[in-house]
């Protein structure tokens, strides 16, 4: 085969498509002890230096970061890595506003595929991570209004809900089974992993990232989980 | 703790957002009418096998023989390069081609993209781009007059679309396959004297260049607002009252064309500007325009490649791999399967092409 040479070409300067991930994280007194909230801190800085480092992702995988005890605040809005800086979570020992944050989780997402539309961007269908190491101390209409809502927001594939117990006992798990749609199943951290969690995230997040329309997408295997069968 | 099968912890889950309900539809096309030269005659390569139909090399024998070859009228060139992600999943190439020639200046070229989830899409886009090319070609030999007109190519594009779904509904009885498992996109251009026609289900990208040099979009894929396109098998596109022109798009040319191009969308990043920000808006628009930065100097380098090689299919093919293998930086680094196939009308290269 004679040797051409395919020269001059450029390429256009196509904006990548997005994808947005919200990570819901309790930061109630009960995460001071054990260490769990300096597990889950160093769990965070390794997802996010993942992220960074990895040319397509940081360019497509836009994060935000809410905090909730008896407030909800939003310590990160949704960003590429290289517009932040991964803050170090405190806890003020509150209580667990559970509900509270999952309807503002749930309006982020609303509001930054408003503006991906506004802009023309494209997007893959965002995912809503919510970690938490207690049951919510919210009035039981809330909860129930959050379940509805997270259920109705799943059949009608608006996004992805995945909550993550840390070190919860099998009743509350069995609380978080019922806030979960049935397609997305809760699932317990294996101790304190979270740095392995968030590897598993981040890969998670590249897969969705680089899926074609119409894919499904294959996670890895969730080694991190409690209970998980190598 | 046990997962339901949709888990993330267990199996897979849809990338898209799906609105099942609700689809955008897709701006409407438009025509363009002008004159066409007649072409001189050139050696035939691919025939589409017609009945009774002989297949004449005597031109291409004598001209070799002759040590030269006139070598005028269409070139095509088409490939499908498979795509890392495919590779590391252990997936085949789900795209597909095809090309028809019936002389030297018309035929047919066809893409087929299979849907990335479904199992045998390989097996679907094969199918497909076979059975497309080879009805698409019978029709333009015995009533070429169907293409030139948009009614009568919007009752031909249904009827093609009904012909694949009936005849890949067959193909998977008999293969023990289930339907939706064969989905796949289409792209086909049949191309004439005179006239260029473009029929398309889904996605996927397709440019045409005119006399002036200048490129153009032959459509706009088939997208909602969310990214989610549709295929063959698709039950939205089946249940459409016919035409179902909101599914099956189709566009006419009535002009003289200098080349065009189809392509499977992992070629799009690299060809199309599919979404840039507007400095003077600063919005993100979605243009669908295809980059003349990339179509002007591989359409010069292919016409050396076509110029080396003459009727040598094979060889030239074998260039064109390679570059959709690894041709630019974008290409290299796609993920998708990518498939293009480049037409050019030798007729209209300018002397600095030549």
């Amino acid at each position: 085969m004679a040797n051409f040479d395919f020269g001059g070409i450029e390429s256009p300067s196509n904006y990548q498509e997005k994808a947005l991930c919200v990570l819901l994280l309790d930061v109630s007194g009960s995460m001071t002890v054990e260490g769990r909230l300096e597990s889950l801190n160093k769990g965070l800085s390794d997802f996010y230096n993942d992220i960074y480092n990895n040319a397509s992702l940081s360019d497509a995988l836009e994060i935000t970061v809410v905090t909730f005890d008896h407030e909800v605040t939003q310590v990160v809005p949704p960003s590429l890595v290289e517009d932040f800086s991964m803050p170090l979570l405190q806890s003020r020992m509150g209580l667990t506003n559970m509900a509270g944050a999952i309807e503002e989780g749930i309006k982020i997402v609303d509001d930054r595929k408003e503006y991906y539309r506004h802009h023309g961007i494209s997007y893959k269908r965002p995912w809503i991570i919510l970690m938490t190491d207690g049951l919510p101390t919210n009035e039981e209409h809330e909860i129930v209004q959050a379940t509805q809502r997270v259920h109705e927001s799943m059949d009608a594939n608006r996004f992805h809900f995945f909550p993550i117990g840390i070190k919860l006992t099998d009743e509350e798990m069995e609380f978080l089974k019922e806030l979960s749609h049935p397609n997305v199943p809760p699932a317990k951290l294996d101790g304190l992993r979270f740095s392995d969690f968030f590897l598993w995230l981040s890969n998670s997040m590249e897969k969705v990232s680089t899926s074609k329309d119409g894919d499904k997408v294959s996670f890895e295997k969730p080694t991190w989980m409690d209970g998980f069968q190598t | 703790m046990t997962n339901s099968s949709n888990s993330p912890l267990s199996t897979e889950q849809s990338s898209a957002d799906e609105t099942e309900t609700t689809l955008e539809a897709q701006k409407e096309i438009s025509h363009e009418a002008d004159t066409v030269e007649p072409k001189a005659d050139e050696p035939v390569e691919e025939i589409a096998l017609l009945e009774d139909e002989p297949v004449d090399t005597m031109d291409t024998q004598e001209e070799k023989v002759a040590g030269k070859s006139e070598h005028t009228g269409w070139w095509l060139v088409g490939s499908s390069a498979i795509g890392a992600m495919h590779v590391q999943k252990n997936i085949p190439c789900q795209d597909s081609y095809a090309i028809k020639r019936l002389d030297k200046d018309k035929g047919v070229a066809v893409v087929c993209d299979g849907a990335g989830s479904k199992m045998h899409s390989d097996l679907g886009a094969q199918f497909v781009s076979d059975k497309a090319s080879e009805w698409l070609s019978q029709v333009l030999a015995t009533r070429p007059e169907v293409f030139d007109e948009e009614a009568s190519v919007q009752q031909l594009s249904n009827e093609l679309y009904t012909y694949l779904y009936e005849q890949l509904a067959n193909y998977a009885t008999e293969q023990e396959l289930a339907f939706d498992t064969l989905g796949c996109t289409l792209i086909a251009v049949i191309y004439q004297p005179h006239t260029l026609t473009c029929i398309h289900i889904g996605d996927g990208r397709a440019a045409y260049q005119d006399i002036d040099g200048d490129w153009h979009a032959l459509m706009n894929p088939w997208n909602t607002e969310e990214g989610y396109t549709i295929f063959l098998t698709t039950k939205a596109v089946h249940d459409a009252p016919a035409p179902r022109t909101e599914y099956i798009r189709s566009r006419i040319i009535n002009a003289a064309v200098a080349s065009f191009v189809i392509m499977s969308d992992g070629c799009e990043n690299a060809s199309f500007e599919c979404l840039i920000l507007d400095k003077e808006t600063k919005k993100y628009i979605q243009p669908n325009r295809p980059f003349p930065q990339f179509f002007n100097p591989v359409k010069a380098t292919l016409v050396q490649v076509h110029r080396h090689y003459l009727n040598e299919d094979e060889e030239v093919t074998k260039v064109w791999t390679k570059f959709l293998e690894e041709g630019t930086p974008q290409l290299k680094n796609e993920s998708d399967d990518k498939t293009m196939v480049f037409a050019i009308n030798s007729v209209f290269l300018k002397s600095d092409e030549n």
